[in-house]
């Protein structure tokens, strides 16, 4: 089963990286062409959100995978969900506020979702890093 | 929940990585539900139950039973 597993992760891992590469393609794409030619608002505004439509598949990707996963993995990556969604959303609040008061330089709404992805993994690798090792 | 998969395990000589491949569940899986971190499910309980050929209340009992 373990070998079973690490080719399941493996294919998974591989789509993954495909996803990604969809989406920086996506991205250049639409920059290039929102930069190289005079587009209407409307095609200005579709290609600045299209990198949005690989992501959307990504999550599908990512949900599928978490379903295929035993019921430990599942609470692992539950949990380390709502941290990120947690920490971000906090983060997010506590520097909505702050602006408010102070002049503080302008975040892009854009990096929320990588901000959660890389706390995501950060916390699930800090919550299976005690299992490890075998006792 | 206490549970006496570790003993069953080395009984059985399995590591829990066999132990794992047998019950169709990550290693991690294994480990979190013989440290206590994680209680299985019902449906992964039987699963232990059959592997072992005990019945659940032979291998998991409550904390408070247990002392």
């Amino acid at each position: 089963m373990s070998n079973v597993l690490d080719k399941k992760e493996k294919k998974f891992l591989v789509k993954f990286m495909l996803h990604i590469a969809m989406f920086l393609a996506v991205l250049a794409i639409s920059v290039v062409m929102n930069e190289t030619n005079d587009l209407s608002i409307y095609s200005t505004g579709f290609l600045a959100m299209s990198p949005v439509i690989p992501v959307i598949f990504l999550l599908r990707l990512v949900v599928n995978h978490y379903r295929s996963l035993d019921e430990y993995i599942q609470r692992v990556m539950g949990e380390s969900l709502l941290w990120a969604v947690g920490v971000v959303g906090c983060a997010a609040m506590a520097y909505g506020l702050l602006s408010e008061m102070v002049e503080v330089p302008t975040i892009s709404p854009a990096f929320m979702l990588p901000a959660i992805a890389v706390i995501f993994g950060v916390a699930q690798s800090i919550k299976l890093s005690s299992d490890t090792h075998e006792e | 929940m206490k549970n006496r998969l570790r003993v069953l395990r080395a009984e059985n000589r399995w590591s829990q990585a066999d132990l794992a491949e047998k019950l169709g569940v990550s290693r991690q899986a294994v480990n979190a539900i013989e440290t206590g971190k994680h209680d299985p499910s019902l449906t992964l309980a039987f699963a232990l139950a059959e592997t072992f050929g005990q019945s659940i209340e032979e291998i998991f009992c409550p904390k408070e039973q247990n002392n």
